[in-house]
């Protein structure tokens, strides 16, 4: 009888702490594209403060693969419970989530979007860490910099998936310039290496190995360009097939001291995460302009426009500065 | 007193199992939502389906690893099928329920050919997985038009209900029905008891073991064509876990992993346990869900090992 009682009381316990700690009316569901990487740990870092400063909930959940599918499961099971508010959510792809985020929206939750936008009729706003144009812009003239003295030769772009809304906007951006600025580079189609880093290496490997005139490989995502860094430096051709890309310094570190990388391209994702829950705040609250300012904690005033928030300007991460970011 | 004692005892994996799923439902706001209950079932139909069709296998004292495996091989194929092939969409999903029961059936004529089920299985749910990558290659996925989505929610007495709680449904009677209340469910048992013997008492055992394997296989199939009309979408690294999320609910549900003992309605409960904890600590503590299930998980394991002592303890005081 003492043993049935111990467990009952075990699974008491257990059950219960579960259950316990949903305060009702300010609940924040904030979902990374993929959860457990450095990029979205430093987004969380943000929302927690964001979310701590005006007393809110806030709960951090996401696929364990950057898988649409399972980000849809995890949107359809938040809206299912009626225990959330808000959702703020990097969508995977634009199209495929928009039928989530419009039932979320049906049940009276407020939705929006940060570093990954969905299509525009499915979110409320969307919190953009940096325009297109900036980013895509960046990252072509640091390639062309580095190909100096004359910025000419094959270059590949790495990304996870051509659909990828970031990625493709990015790599569209990247071909224009290039094409107008710099007429004797020659931008090769986007490589596809799915999520994980070592099909990443794989594929930088095959383009190293199958183009022996290939000059540079621009990464779209942050897993891409440390995985080209690392193919670059097995292959042993540092200095010799260039290497830049949007990662973050805590992924890029390494080959950024070793100089197999010389630049990277990021945003600071801490602040990305910030001003994304003071927004949901906002939204929830209905005080949210559609075109104007808004006051974001210690970011101070941020521009809204058509429903579109700029955290601002892209930041450059070379062997001078990395110290100082730990994201 | 003690007749009241020795009851709850033979009920303690039951009551265990219940108290939890209990315990959460009455903690966890969601579950108040309807809603919220029909999302459930439609997260883990498959995972319950294969726990279904896993349970006759593990009465007998096998198992088979390969589930998960066959069941995105299956919905690969039906990718394959009608984006590769061209072939018309309702042919494809044919495809590929096929293509699971052909798989199904390979890994009952290796254990037929008296391989261990273990060691069989666990090769061939890398063969399968690999197979289902190598099949879909540098498309990395399978994408469907958004048409056969709307053929997921299927409308009973005007209240919209998804695929899913039907094809649970259906399997769970089907399933009893074979298991406690037909003649292979008799051999399934006397099998699990004692092999040898049944094979001396003349029933057909490896006939038995095929049908059960095959099974395992078409039930796979049919998971994989409902994952595809479910997500418009197939590809070859879905759904991980889905092969050990089944035989937790089986082996939680109190079938002896050495076959001979335990029941259909008890991997339900076991599909239960698991479908609500893991659902449940999704909306309020996603960050200890694993580590908690797990916990709970040894409990109810606790509990099933002292049920299944203290029988045998009565089985000898009797003998």
């Amino acid at each position: 009888m003492k043993r049935i009682a111990a467990l009952c009381l075990i699974s008491l316990t257990f059950a219960g702490s579960a259950g316990c700690g949903s305060k009702q009316g300010n609940k924040i569901g904030f979902m990374p594209k993929l959860a457990g990487i450095p990029y979205f740990n430093a987004c969380k870092r943000g929302a927690e403060e964001a979310a701590t400063e005006l007393g809110v909930e806030l709960v951090y959940n996401g696929p364990t693969k950057a898988d649409v599918d399972q980000q849809i499961d995890l949107l359809n099971q938040w809206t299912a419970s009626g225990d959330f508010n808000c959702i703020a959510v990097a969508c995977n792809d634009p199209d495929q989530v928009a039928d989530a985020l419009k039932k979320a929206r049906r049940k009276g939750i407020s939705v929006v979007t940060y570093d990954a936008d969905s299509n525009e009729d499915a979110r409320q706003f969307f919190v953009n860490q940096a325009t297109y144009d900036a980013v895509a812009e960046a990252m072509i003239k640091t390639m062309a910099d580095e190909l100096q003295p004359r910025a000419t030769g094959k270059v590949a772009l790495l990304t996870s998936y051509r659909s990828a809304p970031n990625q493709s906007q990015w790599a569209r951006r990247i071909k224009a310039y290039a094409k107008k600025h710099y007429p004797d580079m020659e931008l090769l189609g986007e490589t596809e290496h799915g999520e994980e880093r070592d099909p990443g290496i794989a594929k930088a490997k095959h383009l190293i190995e199958s183009m022996p005139d290939l000059k540079g490989i621009i990464g779209l995502t942050s897993v891409a360009v440390p995985a080209a860094a690392e193919a670059v430096r097995q292959k042993g051709k540092k200095g010799k097939i260039k290497v830049t890309g949007v990662s973050t310094p805590k992924d890029m570190r390494d080959y950024i001291k070793d100089g197999t990388v010389r630049t990277v391209i990021l945003w600071n994702p801490v602040d990305l995460g910030y001003l994304t829950v003071y927004v949901a705040d906002l939204v929830r609250k209905n005080q949210m302009p559609e075109n104007g300012t808004i006051k974001a904690g210690r970011l101070g005033e941020i521009k809204v426009h058509d429903r579109e928030v700029l955290l601002g300007k892209p930041l450059l991460f070379t062997e001078k500065n990395i110290d100082k970011y730990d994201f | 007193m003690n007749r009241l004692a020795a009851l709850m005892l033979r009920r303690i994996p039951w009551l265990v199992a219940a108290l939890i799923v209990a315990v959460t439902v009455a903690t966890v706001r969601a579950f108040r939502q309807p809603d919220y209950w029909l999302n459930v079932t439609e997260q883990y139909f498959a995972a319950g389906a294969l726990a279904l069709a896993l349970t006759p296998i593990v009465l007998t004292g096998g198992i088979d690893l390969s589930v998960g495996s066959v069941t995105v091989f299956a919905a690969v194929v039906i990718g394959a099928l009608s984006e590769q092939a061209h072939w018309p969409v309702g042919l494809a999903v044919a495809g590929g329920i096929a293509a699971g029961l052909l798989a199904g059936l390979f890994n009952s004529s290796l254990v037929v050919l008296g391989i261990m089920p273990l060691v069989a299985t666990l090769a061939t749910r890398e063969l399968f997985r690999g197979l289902a990558s190598t099949l879909v290659g540098e498309a990395t996925r399978y994408r469907f038009p958004r048409t056969l989505h709307d053929f997921w929610e299927q409308p009973l007495a005007g209240v919209p209900l998804p695929l899913a709680v039907y094809g649970i449904a259906f399997l769970f009677v089907l399933t009893y029905l074979v298991v406690h209340h037909s003649w292979i469910g008799r051999m399934v048992y006397a099998i699990g008891d004692n092999e040898q013997a049944a094979r001396f008492a003349g029933l057909p055992v490896r006939r038995v073991k095929l049908g059960l394997y095959a099974w395992c296989g078409l039930v796979g199939g049919l998971c994989g064509a409902a994952l595809v009309v479910r997500h418009g979408a197939a590809k070859a690294e879905a759904e991980q876990s889905l092969d050990l999320i089944a035989i937790a609910c089986v082996v939680l549900g109190g079938v002896r992993i050495t076959g001979g003992a335990g029941s259909v309605p008890r991997t339900l409960l076991g599909i239960l346990t698991i479908a609500v904890l893991l659902a449940g600590l999704t909306i309020v503590a996603p960050a200890w869900r694993d580590s908690l299930t797990g916990a709970l998980l040894i409990a109810v394991a606790v509990a099933n090992e002292a049920g299944n002592r203290w029988a045998q303890r009565r089985a000898a005081e009797a003998g």
